[in-house]
């Protein structure tokens, strides 16, 4: 967030997305075992990812910007997100067969 | 260059055997039966296996003394030893605490020192190294906060380090007359792999310009001085339709762009550059060079002067909340909301006398804004 903050020309203004993001995703993650609102929300906020980046993609369609896909960038930007959704999908599933269980 | 071409081109190719030992190990180690059943110590097996894996076959095409071969093969083994010890459920997470930071530093030690260039399978690496580690320190009592804010700020300085020495190795090897050309490090082509804010192709010719390419490169900036003299008064400029950036009209480098140049396909043409560069300050103005720009993002612009005239593309991001520009983090990222993408080439031509040479990427504030004092003309902006 901080690191996002320098590369965004150290403007203030752009630390509050950042930090509402970071704050709500700490207390998401905290909230998932308990809530299924919380892993749903953890798990929109991956989708939200994941629908940056693929229309940042097909914005490099356009002639006046071209997409630079990077191994970095595919890693925070696809790996990550995608890995959380899993996760998220999988502590779910989890979930409801210990409520049918019951 | 496509999309293809411009992911390999942040590989640096000594690397290439470390990258493709990195996707093996990323697909085979979490498929290994047994181990834990913990999706924390499967994870953080994978990411020590993958850093394992990444560093002992480091050696196998990348140049570089014996010591430093050895250095990554010694690491490599301990990391692939931590992994197995996760797997068989041995204690892993103090060890990897203390390897994590040590292979960090060294990385760092050698990118600042200049024996090695930063390039996405170095950065990328890192990331997995420090994933490893902050789930390596979740499970140790009493560290969970601290270590979050650790591992949080290994994140932002590794990737501030890594940015800045690159960046000043760039610049560096600009200005040194000794360097092989101007702007071009050819086996050492600063920036050209770390991909963030500025993108560039690698040159594949000679890292010496030819007698030709000089003579060329030296036309070019001689005819680019003459036929811009008609904008040395900043008003003039603008009755012949360039524009002032928006928010921004004073500085050392104030860029205005001529959006009917910009789509007129012409390349290269001294007599329609694509923006100014003035220094504006003090109701004063003076200009500085001008910027080609290519009309399509992803062609790359042509280069008479071989070595000497690189161009290069910025990698942005764009937020929408609030609305705003940035470059592109060293991870690949961009602040959420916001979408990124890269503009066309883009090559400067400086016409007054820069320290860094006709063709550098940018010029030195102290220097610009001590210029526009000496000989800066009244302005009405």
């Amino acid at each position: 967030m901080i690191g996002e903050l320098l590369f965004m020309g150290g403007n203030p203004v752009y630390i509050l997305e950042p930090l509402v993001r970071t704050v709500v995703t700490a207390v998401l993650a905290g909230l998932m075992h308990r809530r299924t609102g919380a892993l749903f929300g953890l798990m929109a906020m991956q989708v939200v990812s994941l629908a940056g980046f693929t229309i940042s993609a097909g914005l490099g369609l356009l002639p006046q910007l071209s997409f630079t896909p990077t191994l970095t960038g595919l890693l925070t930007g696809v790996a990550l997100p995608a890995a959380i959704l899993v996760l998220c999908l999988q502590e779910w599933n989890a979930g409801r067969r210990a409520r049918a269980a019951q | 260059m496509n999309a293809w071409q411009t992911f390999w081109t942040g590989i640096d190719p000594g690397h290439g055997a470390a990258f493709v030992a990195g996707v093996i190990a990323a697909i085979v180690v979490p498929l290994m039966p047994g181990g834990s059943r913990y999706p924390a110590d499967r994870w953080a097996m994978t990411l020590l296996g993958v850093a394992g894996a990444v560093h002992i076959a480091l050696p196998l095409n990348h140049p570089g003394p014996p010591l430093l071969a050895a250095g990554f093969v010694v690491s490599g083994l301990v990391y692939g030893i931590l992994a197995y010890f996760v797997y068989v459920g041995r204690a892993w997470r103090v060890a990897t605490l203390v390897v994590v930071p040590l292979t960090l530093i060294a990385y760092l030690v050698v990118v600042i020192g200049g024996r090695e260039e930063a390039d996405q399978i170095g950065v990328a690496t890192a990331l997995v190294e420090i994933t490893a580690g902050g789930l390596a320190q979740r499970g140790i009592r009493g560290l969970r906060v601290l270590g979050n804010i650790g591992t949080a700020l290994i994140v932002v300085v590794f990737g501030a380090v890594v940015w800045i020495a690159t960046f000043v190795a760039h610049e560096a090897g600009e200005a040194s007359p000794s360097g092989p050309s101007v702007s071009s490090g050819h086996t050492h082509e600063r920036l050209a792999r770390t991909q963030a804010g500025v993108i560039m192709r690698p040159w594949p010719g000679a890292a010496h310009p030819t007698v030709e390419q000089e003579r060329a490169a030296g036309a070019l900036a001689a005819s680019t001085s003459s036929a811009v003299q008609r904008f040395v008064k900043i008003e003039d400029a603008l009755k012949a339709g360039y524009h002032w950036p928006l928010g921004k009209h004073t500085g050392p480098d104030v860029h205005l762009e001529n959006e009917a140049y910009k789509k007129d396909g012409r390349v290269l043409d001294p007599e329609r550059p694509e923006m100014l560069v003035y220094a504006v300050g003090s109701g004063r103005a003076v200009l500085l060079g001008v910027v080609y720009v290519m009309e399509r993002a992803g062609e790359p612009g042509p280069a008479p002067g071989g070595p000497i005239t690189r161009w290069h593309a910025h990698n942005l991001c764009v937020s929408l909340m609030p609305p705003g520009v940035g470059i592109v983090t060293p991870y690949g990222g961009c602040p959420a909301l916001s979408l990124t993408g890269t503009i066309p080439e883009m090559m400067h031509v400086w016409v007054v006398k820069n320290p860094a040479g006709p063709f550098a990427e940018g010029i030195d504030r102290p220097w610009a804004l001590a210029y526009l004092r000496d000989h800066g003309r009244p302005a009405s902006a």
